[in-house]
């Protein structure tokens, strides 16, 4: 009936790594493009308005291993999104990049901007087929 | 002695308690709410109408039929009872603009919560993964105002029923009253919101150290505009994660204590400005700031209103006799 409520927006903690999802295409004659998913710091204030879904889909949902039954349903709207007659994408690669926090405490009484490398991790590389370049 | 007892009792428990839900309280206070959360839904919608076949259209993200897999409960969707194509989720999705609209505006307001409170719970059961609080607590806020007498203030159907009324000869109907109980309901909604943000956080080991700020602040995909000084020092953000488990606990709690209602109001509205200012959450923060006016005594309602109208009106003869 939709009485479920939940909310824990930072709790018990806050997030403590930004991540960004990007993915790998590769069409059928062996090029590859990469497909920067939307980040909301490269939007002006009115798009990421509008775009905030986008952080809520990604960032706490899709890169998370309880939502992978997911992933095939979003590297075939990758690939239709890339949809190229002739020469079709043909895989789907989809990584997270994610990098830790600095400490606060380190952070702010040192002030020593340390920047944690970014982590790359593939989630899942899909197969494309003829049927998921067609809209339904 | 028995007899002692149960009327003690009675007076001590039952008759606050029937009060509480039953005694009529003026609609004015649920009318203004009404009005402005109609307008948070119309925004929800134009947030949502670029991005709408992404989300829920049939060649979106996620599919529904993987959504009908993944959750484990049957929910009430009437995507699910439609053709799967786009036609057909703009029809429901312009169904509930027009609904919204109605919803704002007071105009067969029992019926256009309906179509509201149905068309929220499909949209969130077609596409979990992009949900927000904000999206939970209008889902929820919007069934309970379906049983609210929520169309009887401040509205196209109050104006109707007075013509109605003065055809019949009698007088127009301003002070309307009615049971609360569906008002309560929604209030006590809003404090366990707080309630289990503060009982989830309380446990966290960077609430409790006082940094847990410093994180969301440092959030890039969430940063909004900036505050210098406070993110960067440690006692600054220690006052404020601080200041936020203080607050939320009071909006939890304290809020019911009529003394010291506004002052809690007063944080409660400060800190979701500041978040506001601060993050980019689009719309939870102005639905609590809106969920408060339900908090409203309705002669300090009528109070604030004439205070507000009395200068607004002296502000635009300033403006325009110069």
């Amino acid at each position: 009936m939709g009485l479920d409520q939940d909310y824990s927006m930072f709790a018990p903690k806050p997030p403590t790594k930004n991540r960004h999802v990007f993915a790998l295409i590769t069409f059928h004659d062996q090029s590859t493009v990469i497909w920067f998913y939307p980040r909301m710091e490269r939007l002006k204030y009115w798009q990421s308005m509008f775009k905030e879904r986008y952080r809520k889909f990604a960032n706490d949902n899709i890169v998370e291993s309880p939502f992978k039954m997911f992933w095939p349903d979003f590297a075939r709207y990758i690939a239709r999104l890339h949809a190229c007659p002739g020469n079709e994408p043909e895989l789907v690669s989809i990584y997270v990049s994610e990098e830790d926090m600095i400490e606060a405490q380190l952070a702010l009484c040192t002030k020593i901007a340390v920047d944690s490398p970014p982590r790359l991790i593939k989630l899942f590389t899909y197969k494309v087929e003829p049927p998921d370049l067609k809209a339904k | 002695m028995l007899k002692l007892i149960m009327q003690n009792m009675a007076s001590v428990i039952i008759m606050p308690w029937n009060n509480f839900w039953f005694k009529p309280i003026s609609t004015k206070p649920l009318g203004v709410f009404r009005i402005f959360f109609g307008l948070l839904i119309i925004q929800y919608a134009l947030l949502l109408i670029p991005d709408l076949f992404v989300w829920l259209g049939k060649d979106g993200m996620v599919s529904g039929a993987s959504i009908n897999i993944w959750q484990s409960t049957v929910r009430l969707n009437i995507l699910n009872a439609c053709p799967d194509n786009d036609l057909w989720l703009s029809i429901v999705f312009l169904t509930f603009f027009i609904a919204a609209i109605f919803l704002g505006i007071g105009f067969l307001t029992r019926i256009s919560t309906i179509v509201v409170f149905v068309c929220l719970l499909s949209f969130d059961a077609r596409n979990y993964l992009m949900l927000n609080s904000g999206d939970t607590l209008m889902r929820l806020l919007s069934l309970w105002l379906i049983f609210s007498p929520a169309g009887r203030s401040f509205s196209v159907d109050h104006k109707l029923d007075n013509i109605k009324r003065r055809k019949q000869g009698m007088s127009n109907d301003e002070n309307i009253e009615a049971e609360p109980w569906a008002q309560r309901l929604m209030q006590i909604n809003i404090s366990l919101v707080y309630a289990q943000t503060f009982f989830k956080k309380i446990v966290g080991i960077f609430w409790q150290n006082g940094t847990a700020v410093y994180f969301s602040s440092h959030f890039t995909e969430m940063q909004h505009l900036p505050i210098n000084y406070i993110f960067d020092h440690l006692w600054t953000v220690q006052l404020l994660t601080w200041t936020t488990l203080a607050i939320e606990f009071s909006l939890a709690f304290l809020i019911w204590f009529k003394p010291i209602r506004y002052y809690v109001v007063a944080l409660g509205v400060i800190m979701h400005l500041i978040i506001d200012w601060s993050m980019l959450i689009p719309q939870f923060e102005w639905l609590m700031i809106v969920s408060y006016i339900l908090f409203i005594e309705p002669d300090d309602l009528d109070r604030l209103t004439s205070w507000f109208s009395q200068h607004f009106f002296q502000l635009v003869k300033k403006i325009h006799f110069g």
